[in-house]
Parts: C-alpha cells; sequence; structure tokens
C-alpha cells in the first residue's frame, strides 16, 4: 500500500512546465515557456551555467546567415548526414538558427558579453571547420554564453532548482505530469508535478575519454525509456576523438585552423579515407579512419598543430582555455610538438540518438517535450558538418518551450495522491543502494561497462559476434548491477543512480547498431561494409518491450533530398 | 591526479569552486571548502579557471583508471 506522498519525499514543488536540464537547450526552454507567461521551475544535477555539456561547447556554431542560400546549406546538411537526418528539422533550423543566434548575442552585450566573435564590421566571424564544403563555421565562445543564459532565464523568472538529479519521471493518465529528484549533497528528494515536461539533460558519456561530461549519464534517455516513450538514432551513438594522456576538446577548429591527424609514418591519413577534407573529415570517417589505421599497424595516431598560424593560435586559446590549461600543466607545447591523439567514444553526447521527437519537440508522450542531446539530435542525420548541434540546442530549447507552454496550457496539474504508488516504487529505486550493507561500488561497474562499449571491435569495427557479445554481457551487467551496486554517502548514492541511467542506455546503444545491417555513419559493420540505401533508409527506433529493449526500423520522409537509391562504401569507390 | 591542492594561504573562502564544481568534488566545512571527492575529478579546470585568488591546482591526469579502446577484458572475443 503506498504511503502518503508528503511522508516519502522531502519537497513537494509544482509549476506549469518542468524543465529538466540547464545547458543552453533547458535555459532557452526556460525562457521561453517563460515568456509565453508559464510558471516555471528548471532543475539541473549541477549549478546553471557550469553543468551539462554547453560550458564546453568546443567554439563551433554552425548559423546560416538570411544572405546565405539556404538551399545549398539544407542539401549539404543532408548529404553529409548520410540521409538519415528528418528534413523537415533541418530546414527550420537553417529558418529559425540565426534569430535565435542573434537574440543570444543581443542579450549577451546587454551583460557586456561576448558570445560569437565579430569582425572589425560587427559581422559574425565564419570560417570553415570539420566537414565543410561550402557551408561555414561560427567561432563562439561558451561560458559567455552560459553566463547569459543563467541571468537570462533568472530575470525572465524561472525557478532554478540547483544540485537535484532528476531520476524518475512520473505519469497519470497517459501522459507524463511530474518527476522526482534526488539533492546530490542533503539527501533529500523532490518531487516536482507540472503540466508539461521538458527533458533538456543531455546525453549519456559514459564517464569515458573526453572532456567535461562525467555528470552526463544518460538520466533522460533512462527515465524516457522507462515511462514508454520511443527513441531513435541510438545506432548513430558518436564519437570524438582525444589526447591518450588528457581530456581535451576543440577539434573542430583545431583542423580548420590546419591541424592535421598523422599516423606512425607521419601520413595524413585521412585524405585515404575522405580525400575531399582531409583532417576536416566528419567524426564518423575520422574515428573510423584511426581505427583502421591501428588495426592495420600503422598506429599510433598523432595530432599535428605545428602549421597553425600565430592568430589561429590565440583564438584556439581563447576559446578553449580549459584543454590549453592541460597541455600546459602537462609541459606540452601543442604547437611545438606532436601529441599522441586516439578516438573518444562519447555516446550519446552532442549527437548519437535520444528521445524521439516531432518538429514541435513533442515526444511520443502526452506532456513530454524534450530538447538537446537528450533528444534523437534530428537535424545532424549520422552526424553532419560542424556545430550543428549546438544550434539545435538554442532552436529545439526555444521551440520545447513555447510548444510545452502551450500544451500546459490546456493541461491540468495532477494530485500527489494520484500518483502515489509510482512515488514509491521510484523512491524505493533510488534509496537502493545506501540500504545494502555489502555490494558492488558504481567504480567498478564503469569500468566494466567501458570494457564492454569502447574497444576498437565494438566501437568502430564491429561485426555481429562482437557486438551480441558485448550486448548480453551489458545486459548481465545491468542485472547484476541492479540488484548488487551499493552507496555509503549521498555522493555515492549518485553514483549508483547514474550507473543505472547508463546500464540502460549501453544496452539501447548496442541493440540499435546490432539491428542496422549496413555501414552508415558511426555504425561501420566490417560484416555489412556498405551504405544500403534501398533496405536501410530507415531510422532505427528503440521502445519498451514486454521482454525489455525493443528495437526496430522506421522509414521516413525525405522531403527536399533524395538519396540515391544505390548501395555504396560510405568510402567512396576504393575501400582504403 | 586531478585536483591536487588548495592553498589555503591564498583562498578567500568565497566558494565559488565548491559552488559550480560539475562534478561535486568540493566539500564543504564550516566556510572552508575542501578536497572531498578527488578522483572524481574530471580534469575540466573550471574551478581553476574561476578561482579570484589562483588557489587551485589541477592536474590533468585522470583521476578514474579507465580501459582504453586497444585494450579489452580477456574474457571477451576482443580482449587479451
Amino acid at each position: 500500500m503506498a504511503q502518503g506522498v508528503d511522508k516519502l519525499v522531502n519537497h513537494m514543488l509544482d509549476c506549469e512546465v518542468l524543465v529538466v536540464g540547464g545547458g543552453s537547450a533547458g535555459l532557452f526552454s526556460a525562457i521561453k515557456a517563460r515568456q509565453a507567461g508559464r510558471k516555471v521551475l528548471l532543475v539541473d544535477k549541477g549549478y546553471v551555467g557550469r553543468s551539462g555539456s554547453s560550458p564546453f561547447a568546443a567554439g563551433a556554431l554552425n548559423v546560416c546567415l538570411p544572405d546565405d542560400d539556404l538551399d545549398t546549406w539544407l542539401e549539404e546538411i543532408i548529404e553529409r548526414g548520410e540521409y538519415l537526418n528528418d528534413q523537415e528539422w533541418v530546414k527550420l533550423q537553417l529558418e529559425e538558427g540565426y534569430d535565435r543566434v542573434a537574440e543570444l548575442q543581443e542579450w549577451g552585450k546587454a551583460y557586456a558579453q561576448l558570445i560569437i566573435e565579430e569582425d572589425d564590421q560587427g559581422r559574425y566571424r565564419r570560417r570553415k571547420a570539420r566537414g565543410n564544403i561550402k557551408t561555414l563555421t561560427c567561432v563562439m565562445n561558451a561560458l559567455p554564453m552560459m553566463d547569459t543564459l543563467r541571468r537570462k532565464a533568472s530575470e525572465a523568472g524561472a525557478d532554478l532548482v540547483e544540485r537535484v538529479m532528476v531520476t524518475h519521471l512520473v505519469m497519470h493518465d497517459g501522459r507524463v505530469v511530474g518527476a522526482l529528484g534526488l539533492h546530490t549533497r542533503t539527501g533529500e528528494l523532490y518531487l516536482f508535478t507540472a503540466r508539461a515536461v521538458v527533458l533538456a539533460a543531455g546525453g549519456c558519456g559514459f564517464k569515458a575519454f573526453f572532456i567535461g561530461h562525467h555528470n552526463l549519464t544518460g538520466e533522460a534517455h533512462a527515465m524516457a525509456y522507462e515511462v514508454g516513450a520511443w527513441l531513435r538514432n541510438l545506432d548513430q551513438a558518436m564519437s570524438n576523438s582525444t589526447a591518450r594522456e588528457l581530456d581535451i576538446h576543440g577539434l573542430s577548429h583545431m583542423v580548420g585552423s590546419g591541424g592535421r591527424f598523422l599516423n606512425r609514418d607521419g601520413e595524413e591519413f585521412m585524405l585515404r579515407y575522405d580525400p575531399e577534407v582531409g583532417s576536416r573529415a566528419r567524426l564518423t570517417k575520422l574515428v573510423i579512419g584511426m581505427a583502421k589505421e591501428v588495426d592495420a599497424g600503422r598506429g599510433p595516431i598523432y595530432m599535428d598543430l605545428t602549421g597553425v598560424t600565430p592568430e589561429d593560435q590565440a583564438m584556439l586559446r581563447r576559446i578553449l582555455p580549459e584543454g590549453f590549461r592541460a597541455f600546459e600543466r602537462m609541459g606540452i607545447d601543442p604547437f611545438k610538438q606532436r601529441i599522441e591523439w586516439m578516438p573518444a567514444f562519447e555516446g550519446t553526447l552532442a549527437h548519437g540518438g535520444g528521445v524521439h521527437i516531432d518538429t514541435e519537440c513533442a515526444s511520443t508522450l502526452p506532456g513530454l517535450y524534450a530538447a538537446g542531446d537528450a533528444t534523437c539530435t534530428p537535424e545532424h542525420g549520422t552526424w553532419s558538418i560542424t556545430g550543428l548541434n549546438l544550434t539545435f540546442c538554442f532552436v529545439s530549447g526555444a521551440r520545447s518551450g513555447e510548444f510545452g507552454a502551450k500544451y500546459a496550457g490546456n493541461a491540468g496539474l495532477v494530485e500527489p495522491s494520484q500518483i502515489a504508488e509510482q512515488v514509491t516504487e521510484a523512491v524505493e529505486e533510488v534509496l537502493a543502494p545506501v540500504k545494502r550493507t555489502e555490494g558492488i561500488r558504481s567504480e567498478e561497474i564503469v569500468y566494466r561497462l567501458l570494457e564492454n562499449l569502447i574497444p576498437y571491435k565494438i566501437a568502430y569495427l564491429r561485426t555481429e559476434s562482437t557486438l551480441k557479445e558485448a550486448l548480453e554481457n551489458i545486459r548481465q551487467l545491468r542485472q547484476e548491477s541492479l540488484s548488487r551496486v551499493s552507496a555509503r554517502s549521498i555522493h555515492d548514492l549518485v553514483k549508483a543512480n547514474e550507473v543505472r541511467s547508463m546500464l540502460c542506455v549501453a544496452e539501447m546503444i548496442l541493440a540499435s547498431v546490432l539491428f542496422r545491417q549496413e555501414s552508415r555513419g558511426f555504425v561501420y559493420r566490417e560484416d555489412f561494409p556498405d551504405t544500403d540505401n534501398i533496405n536501410w533508409l530507415k531510422w532505427v527506433m528503440v521502445g519498451k518491450g514486454e521482454e525489455g529493449v525493443k528495437v526496430w526500423a522506421e522509414e521516413f520522409p525525405t522531403p527536399y533530398v533524395k538519396a540515391p537509391r544505390e548501395v555504396y562504401s560510405p568510402f567512396g569507390g576504393e575501400r582504403p | 591526479m586531478t585536483v591536487e591542492t588548495i592553498d589555503y594561504a591564498k583562498c578567500i573562502s568565497c566558494l565559488r569552486c565548491w559552488e559550480i564544481c560539475p562534478m561535486d568534488v568540493y566539500g564543504l566545512a564550516g566556510k572552508t571548502v575542501y578536497i572531498a571527492y578527488p578522483d572524481d575529478c574530471m580534469c575540466c579546470y573550471l574551478c581553476e579557471l574561476e578561482c579570484p585568488t589562483e588557489a587551485i591546482t589541477v592536474s590533468p591526469k585522470r583521476g578514474q583508471v579507465k580501459p582504453f579502446p586497444w585494450q579489452g577484458n580477456p574474457e571477451t572475443s576482443w580482449g587479451g
């Protein structure tokens, strides 16, 4: 029998629009929902403005200016997204992206913050960066952006609840009506009730290699899955790349400034895999190229920044303060020496699948909206040109706030007594690890998870047999950890709950990759090495079935750019 | 090693590091910040960059040991 909810939790807070996550998407959402007149509560696991991926956004922002030819940009983004993009979303982003960026820049200037770098005439500075052929990439500064958005959201009247990790969504009458959260310092439990909920809590990086994401552990994905929302594109879980010895970011503008990837023999090997752009290859090809070089005995891989001009060196130091501090502390001058490099599996950060949304940011469940990395990142396709994901955070953030606010206008608030049973179960699950006097530490589970997710044969050069083996290992680990992970402090309890989310996302990713029987984007299958537009021009979907993770394929409309009905190697005519 | 030291001769207890750390690495005793969970530091440098008195030193060495992509558990077909 469920107890009274007030006996189960320490705080009960209600609002009209609940935004989960305070990165750039969540803050845009909160600002727009407030501007629509709603009572807004934004909850974040950390300090809003220094939490999530956005503070580490590494300078690349894709903005189609009013004078640019939208059709050219649309075509490039879809072709380079290998036709998996939601084309309506690409168009929408190209149409609305500039307005959001201009608005952000204006807010920033009012607070004496410069977010988008400008030239002498006050035009956005743009250059070719990762993947650009005819399109261009703006240069932006992340921390001024976050300071601006935090201040703007507060001034707009959104209430911030910080250091609370949301772990569960709550349903009533077929719609999402609230969420449960754990305070990461006090251990107090928060029950939020809302007319609409926006998931903007980012992706899942699995605490692997790469800078700045170890608190992004997939809660949005896992809780959406648990209540029955559909997810999409998890087969395209992404990789970036980083130094072997330290976590670094900002590769897009590094290669845009003349940085090159070299193999053991000093060859700029990416020219073989992607002749048109070489080291500026999209991440999909870059990481598979790296893995293939190592597999062929031509590793290790190096990053060579020795050809970067003094002006660009200064720009890189300005937009990447964290990374250059790390180089300095290691005694490395990246402009004078090569640095050993490797692929860095990043899961669903910046791209790589998440909650399936329509162009109004609505999920498949009434009352549940999603924005930013928590979504299926519909603009990117497999992984198109650089900087799309950050613009998507602004556009989807704003739209989720607008449409979430609209939905909230016609939806009622749930009575806590109506959800007592679900809250009881959720509280049990959140707190279970502290009740175990013995068990497994979350760190050990993370290590074992990574052993089955990031090796070359699982993440890059894949086959059915290794994928099946890894998936089975993850399933066993998930079962084992659900009943055995233990915690002796609130800090450990947070990590134990993070492990629960990460294992759910890992299982969804591996099941999705296994399902795609072709090679496209981040999915490179040694047993299916070709891109197959005849049978596999489909999205891989995930949902909760009666026996757990269920995966299926869906065809989708391609109203603006048609894919050739062909089967071809993703690396062009000759297989390197 | 991750976040290594707080120089208490320089620290003015503004609590900014404790306030912003994304990984909740810092603890607070009275008005004194201390390094509570150094193993969870992700070397993001936000605390060091924002410390007004340069009291914090972060090392770029990763806190948690993790398998590299070329390493694998010997019990798996790709490991060893």
